[in-house]
Order: structure tokens, then C-alpha cells, then sequence
């Protein structure tokens, strides 16, 4: 679904991503785990398009990513950043529908479609007449879900999508976003670096580090087999709660 | 005031400038030219025929001879002196008819001699002179210290100085350049010994100058003539034939006297040429002296037509401004190399000195008024306008921009829906501040005939009337209030909802 071939990107000397290979198969949840620095929103952007490899090619679908496919490959792909990228001059219904519109897909579908996924994402339909500024951080991220989902993508790309909101709200997405993925069933990408928020959401696990993947696989396979050193201390850097019996 | 109805007003006002079948009459930036030009308006309009528009103060001899060849003006007074040197490069013995023949290949013609004859001279204070034992133009030679003050038209035109000190071998090779308004009181203050004048100034009579003799019979006359486009006449017949009676209906002394209404009793130039008119023996009787209220002045006659005149030069070269500054905007941030190179082009444009700018379009366009003063104040109107499109859209947070990119949207459609929107405030407030800068500047248009407030302003200055200046200067002032309270108003029209005070940034 998703291949990358010997890429590499470059900031100056310092290298953002090596990728020998990779690949992601359609209707999975990926996480891609790693300390901040690791590269791991440098393989997102990537994979939108936002920036171009030094070498080596991404594949969508079999078709190789370039300048002149990229706009009509991005409506196949889903994306949500950490603060939502909302347009904040745009209610949250109008961000929802842009695309759409742009796309002239039926009024009728637009409507339909916009109800379809607002109970999907557990949002209430008058919420989307308010502005991003009017929205809570939780509403914000289930609007940006919904955008990304509106023209029905077979690709899902998350950038840390979680990452800015406060600890009860987060949990509640992590189940909300994974019974989601269950339901959508597209090939997803999920960017965190927290272990517990990957092994709740995801189904398949890529670690890196310094731009490289260490291992890709199941949790299972990182718990037992790490192949480096790193992979196992980055999955068992957490903290129990004292008293926590569990 | 709704923005369509606004638009509306834009779009009816130059209907609203244009003047039915009327005969423009031109005039320099002198009261004599101004109380003239009015003498001979006033006379067209009661001759019933056609209506009668006075362009007051124009510009500077070249300026209105291109304006009579372009048609922008049917008439205006000048001097035959004028005519054979500086329009025509002839000498000055050249005689009325030898002109005619000449002005002829431009369609032009000139006549009717008015009766006085305005010639330069050169004077000094009678006390000063007397001591000196100074009475005609050689006698300079003999006092090389005495320090003169010409204007600068007088210094720079083939027929004044340069050629004068060449007859006389006069020793100053640099004299200073005084405006013609100011000389008479840097004369009798003595900070000048030697002025030129004019030989029908008002203040000829008031002062005590000797007129120094010019014994080399150097300065040609300058009868006063009209100068116009010759099917003037023929369209015509019955105004022209009222202004014929004019012939020779105004000596010297008149001339002096007209003048000193208008710059030393505060007349205007209307009422003055009015009680010229109907004082039909004309001879030596003053006319009392009436004095016009700040409120008469501000809401004279002319009032709607320089509002209209005003709006047209601000919104005009705004509209055209934006039309043109927004996109350029937009190139200079998406091509910062570019961008620097449009600033910077922008920039320049606006440290040109306004006068220099004018002058320069008038060259350029070969025409005066309208054309040249909207391409000025465009210029002027650009760069807030470019360099805050440029900076708004270069401050959008990158996540939007990028956000925008990943949905697939392609650059024409990121542009309208997103960037433009997001950087809506600077962009407006780069229009606002342009407009406001705009009605200000525009007052300078009236130096090259383009009408609006600084036509008062203008006249003001040419004869010293502090009241008449602020007639000009106040309805600016209160325009540009205007005008800001207005775009403070469009603010939350244009501003899209989830950008304004009270709805707090999505990112």
C-alpha cells in the first residue's frame, strides 16, 4: 500500500531519515514509535508530499510520489497534526468541507457524508458551526479527523494527534481514535512517542531512531525479541504509579 | 454607508465631474492669471451661451500650453513676450500676426489684448537706491555686494536672467532663488537688495521700490493676450464676441489694483473679477473691499466638485493600486528573491518627491490633470499595500500553510481560501493606510490641474490667503478621518468571523 525504497533527507549534515525499506500493508494500523528528533514526522511528510526525498522513492499504491501526482495522491490520504491545523477563519464544518467542495462533490453526498462521520467521531452536528477558537482541544482533534476522513481516503496519516491534550481527554480519544481505525478500516499511521498510547491503537509497531527503523513488528515481538539494546530500553521507559497494582 | 452603494458613488462620480458644453478656461498660478482666467469665465457665462469651467492654477507655462493643445483646456490668459520666446522659440520683436501664423500649425490662436502689459523688471527699495545713486539696470555693474533674490522661473527661462545678465554683463553668476510671494517682504525687510517683479504686482503700489529703467531695452513687452484653440470662436460666436469687449478695457494701473483686491484686501478672485465686470466706465473706483467668512469659503461654489474631484483621485488610484499591489504582493512572497526586488522597486517609488514624481508623469503621459495625478498617487498607494500583502501572508503559522497543501488543495485554491483570508488584516490594513496617505497627497494633484481641496490650497498659497489655504486644507483633514473611520467600519465586514477580537486563534 504505502513503500519506501532507500530513502534518505537531509538537513545540512544532519540526517532527518535513512529508510532501506518499508512497508506498510493496506487496512493496518501502524505506530511509529521514537523519541522526538527520530524522524518520525520527516516520514509523514514525506509520505503527503510536504517534502522530497534526497533519494530513493515513496511509493502510494504502487505509483511513485512526485510533484505532478502529488495534489491528486493527497486526496487518497487522510492527515492530522498535533494542533489540529484547523483554519481558524473557516467554521469547523466549512474546514470539514473544503476539500470536498473544491472536489464538487454533490451537495447531497457533502451532507450526508458530514452527518455520517460527526456520529462517528461522537460529535454533536451544532458544534460545527463554531470556529476552531471555539472549540475545546478534544472537539478540535475529532474535527480534524473528520476532514481527513471526508473524502473517504484509503490512507490515514497522524502526526501525534494527542500529543497537546490534557490526560483524561486523551484517554478518552486513544479509545474513541481506536474503535475508529477498527471501523474505518484504511491503512493507518499513527506518530506517538508514548508506548501505552501505540500498544492501545495499533496493530503492527515500527521503532526509530536517529532517523533509522531499529525493528518493525508486532508488540509482542518488541516486548520478547528487541533487536537493539534502544528497543527495549524506549519500551520499558515508564513509570508505575505507586500503589498501582496492575 | 454600504459597500455597494460606496461603489456606486465611485462608479457615477467622474459622470458626476464631467461639465456639459463649456468652454475650460486655464489659468498659471498667479493672481493675475487667476483674476483674469475669472474675468474672462464670468463673462462667458453671462454671455448665456456655454458654461463657463475655471481651472485655477494649473501649472507653469508648459503646462498649460500642453493642456490648451491637448483640449483639456479651450482658453487661457497670457503674454505675448510668453508666446514668441518661451512657446515658440521666436524673438520677442515678433508682432501678434507673425505669432498667429505659427500658433496656427497647432490649432491655436492669440488675440484680444487685455491693455496692460506685464513685463519683468527689475526694482529696489526707493531709500537704498537713492543712496547708491541706482536707477536703471547698468547701474548694477557698480555694486557687485548688492545681494538678488529672483524667482525661479525668472532665474531658469531663456528670456530672464541668463539672458539679461549677458546683455547688462552683470557680475552675479549664481544669485539666489526666492519665491516670487515671499520677495516684496524680504525686500523691504532688506534681506535682499534686488528683486524681479512683475510691472502690474500689487505690491508695486504699496511699497516704495524703484523700478530700475532698463536702458538697454532688454525685456520684451508682455502684452496680455488670450491664448486659445482656435474653433473656440467658431463654437462659440456669441461668448466670443462678449469677450471681445473686453479689448483694451484694462490698463496698468487696473491690473495693479485687481491684483492688490485679491493679495492685499483678501477679495477673492471671483468677487474681484465680478466688480471689474460691472463697473462699466472702470475707471479708478474701488470696490469695497468684501471680506468672505471661513464658512462661505470652505462651502463655496465649488465645493461638490472638488469633493468629487478628491474622491475620484483617492479611490481611483487606490482601486488600481490594490489591483495591482495584492498580486504583486503575493508574487513577492512566494519568490523571496523576487520579493526583494518588488519592495525594494516599490520603495523607491515612494521616496520620489511628489513635485519631482508630477512633473515627471506630465513628461511621460504628455498630458496634465487626471492621467498623471492617478499614476502618481498609484505609486505612492502601492508599497503599504504590497509589503503587508507580502508580510501577512509570509506570517501565517507554516502548520496552516502546510495543512493546506496535505488536504490536496492546489496553489490557486490555497491561495483564495486560505492564505488571502488569513492574512485579510494586514492586507486591509495596508489598503487603509494608503487611502489615508492617499487623500493627503492628493492635494498635490491641483499644482498640475487635477482639481480636489489642493486646488484651494494651491491658490492659497499663491497669494498668501491663510484662510483660503485652510478652506483647502480642512476638508482633507476631515476627509482622512473619514476615510479611516470608514475602513475601521469595512474591518468587520471584510474580516472573516473566526479572526476577529472575541473568537481566539484555532492554532
Amino acid at each position: 500500500m504505502i513503500t519506501l525504497e532507500n530513502v534518505s533527507k537531509r538537513y545540512g549534515a544532519q540526517v532527518a531519515l535513512a529508510v532501506t525499506t518499508l512497508t506498510l500493508e493496506a487496512g493496518t494500523t501502524t505506530v511509529v514509535l521514537g523519541a522526538s528528533g527520530c524522524g518520525k514526522s520527516t516520514l509523514l511528510r514525506l509520505i503527503v508530499g510536504l517534502i522530497t526525498p534526497d533519494s530513493g522513492v515513496v511509493r502510494i499504491k504502487g505509483e511513485i510520489l512526485n510533484r505532478e501526482n502529488a495534489n491528486r495522491l493527497r486526496h487518497d490520504i487522510g492527515y492530522v497534526i498535533q494542533d489540529g491545523g484547523l483554519f481558524p477563519h473557516l467554521s469547523a464544518q466549512d474546514n470539514v468541507t473544503l476539500l470536498a467542495r473544491h472536489l464538487r462533490r454533490p451537495e447531497r453526498w457533502i451532507a450526508d457524508r458530514t452527518a455520517e462521520l460527526a456520529a462517528l467521531v461522537q460529535l454533536p452536528l451544532e458544534v460545527l458551526d463554531r470556529f476552531p477558537g471555539e472549540l475545546s482541544g478534544g472537539q478540535r482533534q475529532r474535527v480534524s479527523l473528520m476532514r481527513a476522513l471526508l473524502p473517504d481516503p484509503s490512507i490515514l496519516l497522524l502526526d501525534e494527534p494527542l500529543g497537546a491534550l490534557d490526560p483524561i481527554t486523551r484517554f478518552r480519544l486513544q479509545d474513541d481514535f481506536a474503535n475508529i481505525f477498527a471501523a474505518v478500516r484504511k491503512t493507518v499511521l499513527f506518530v506517538t512517542h508514548d508506548v501505552a498510547e501505540a500498544a492501545h491503537v495499533g496493530s503492527t509497531f515500527v521503532i526509530m531512531r536517529e532517523g533509522r527503523i531499529l525493528q518493525q513488528g508486532p508488540f509482542a515481538d518488541l516486548l520478547r525479541r528487541p533487536k537493539d539494546p534502544y528497543v527495549r530500553e524506549f519500551i520499558s521507559a515508564r513509570r508505575r504509579v505507586p500503589g498501582d497494582v496492575a | 454607508m454600504t459597500p455597494r452603494a460606496l461603489l456606486a458613488l465611485l462608479t457615477l462620480l467622474p459622470a458626476l465631474c464631467a461639465a456639459q458644453a463649456s468652454i475650460n478656461v486655464g489659468s498659471k498660478r498667479f493672481t493675475e492669471s487667476y483674476v483674469i482666467a475669472e474675468i474672462v469665465a464670468q463673462t462667458i457665462r453671462s454671455a448665456g451661451e456655454a458654461a463657463a469651467v475655471h481651472h485655477p492654477g494649473m501649472g507653469n507655462t508648459g503646462i498649460l500650453f500642453a493642456a490648451l493643445k491637448s483640449g483639456a483646456i479651450d482658453i487661457y490668459p497670457e503674454y505675448t513676450g510668453t508666446i514668441a520666446i518661451e512657446l515658440l522659440g521666436r524673438t520677442p520683436a515678433a508682432t501678434l500676426p507673425d505669432l498667429n501664423r505659427e500658433l496656427a500649425e497647432h490649432g491655436l490662436a492669440a488675440g484680444l489684448p487685455f491693455g496692460f502689459s506685464n513685463a519683468y523688471a527689475l526694482a529696489m527699495r526707493e531709500d537704498r537706491a537713492a543712496i547708491l545713486g541706482v536707477r536703471a539696470i547698468s547701474d548694477l555693474k557698480r555694486h557687485p555686494d548688492l545681494r538678488l533674490g529672483l524667482s525661479q522661473e525668472f532665474l531658469n527661462r531663456k528670456d530672464g536672467w541668463p539672458a539679461l545678465r549677458e546683455a547688462y554683463g552683470l557680475p552675479w553668476a549664481a544669485p539666489r532663488g526666492l519665491d516670487h510671494g515671499l520677495a516684496y517682504e524680504a525686500l523691504a525687510a532688506g534681506g535682499v537688495d534686488v528683486i524681479d517683479v512683475y510691472t502690474t504686482d500689487a505690491k508695486l503700489g504699496r511699497y516704495r521700490l524703484r523700478v530700475l529703467a532698463d536702458d538697454r531695452g532688454f525685456f520684451p513687452a508682455y502684452e496680455a493676450v488670450l491664448l486659445y484653440r482656435r474653433d473656440t470662436p467658431v463654437r462659440f460666436p456669441r461668448s466670443w464676441a462678449a469677450l471681445e469687449r473686453l479689448q483694451g478695457r484694462i490698463s496698468n494701473q487696473r491690473m495693479i489694483g485687481l491684483n492688490a483686491q485679491v493679495e492685499l484686501d483678501k477679495v477673492t478672485f471671483s468677487a474681484a473679477a465680478a466688480t471689474f465686470l460691472a463697473e462699466s466706465d472702470a475707471r479708478g473706483t474701488e470696490p469695497a473691499a468684501r471680506q468672505r467668512s471661513m464658512l462661505q469659503l470652505l462651502f463655496g461654489a465649488d465645493f461638490l466638485r472638488l469633493t468629487g474631484e478628491h474622491l475620484l483621485l483617492v479611490f481611483g488610484s487606490l482601486a488600481l493600486s490594490a489591483a495591482i499591489g495584492v498580486p504583486l504582493g503575493v508574487w513577492a512572497a512566494g519568490a523571496p528573491r523576487a520579493g526583494q526586488w518588488i519592495l525594494a522597486a516599490a520603495g523607491t517609488a515612494q521616496t520620489i518627491p511628489s513635485l519631482a514624481l508630477l512633473a515627471f508623469l506630465v513628461a511621460f503621459t504628455g498630458t496634465i490633470g487626471m492621467m498623471p495625478a492617478l499614476g502618481a498617487l498609484f505609486l505612492y498607494a502601492l508599497l503599504p499595500i504590497v509589503r503587508n500583502t507580502q508580510s501577512g501572508l509570509c506570517d501565517i503559522p507554516p502548520g496552516l500553510k502546510e495543512s493546506a497543501r496535505a488536504l490536496g488543495l492546489p496553489t490557486g485554491a490555497r491561495l483564495w481560501h486560505i492564505e488571502l483570508p488569513l492574512a485579510a488584516r494586514p492586507i486591509l490594513a495596508g489598503i487603509k493606510t494608503s487611502a489615508v496617505i492617499n487623500v493627503g497627497t492628493a492635494t498635490i494633484a491641483a499644482f498640475i490641474g487635477a482639481g480636489g481641496y489642493g486646488e484651494r490650497i494651491v491658490a492659497g498659497l499663491a497669494v498668501h490667503d491663510h484662510a483660503m489655504l485652510l478652506a483647502g486644507a480642512l476638508p482633507a483633514a476631515v476627509l482622512a478621518l473619514l476615510v479611516q473611520w470608514i475602513f475601521d467600519r469595512l474591518d468587520r465586514w471584510t474580516i472573516p468571523r473566526g479572526l476577529r477580537a472575541g473568537v481566539r486563534g484555532g492554532l
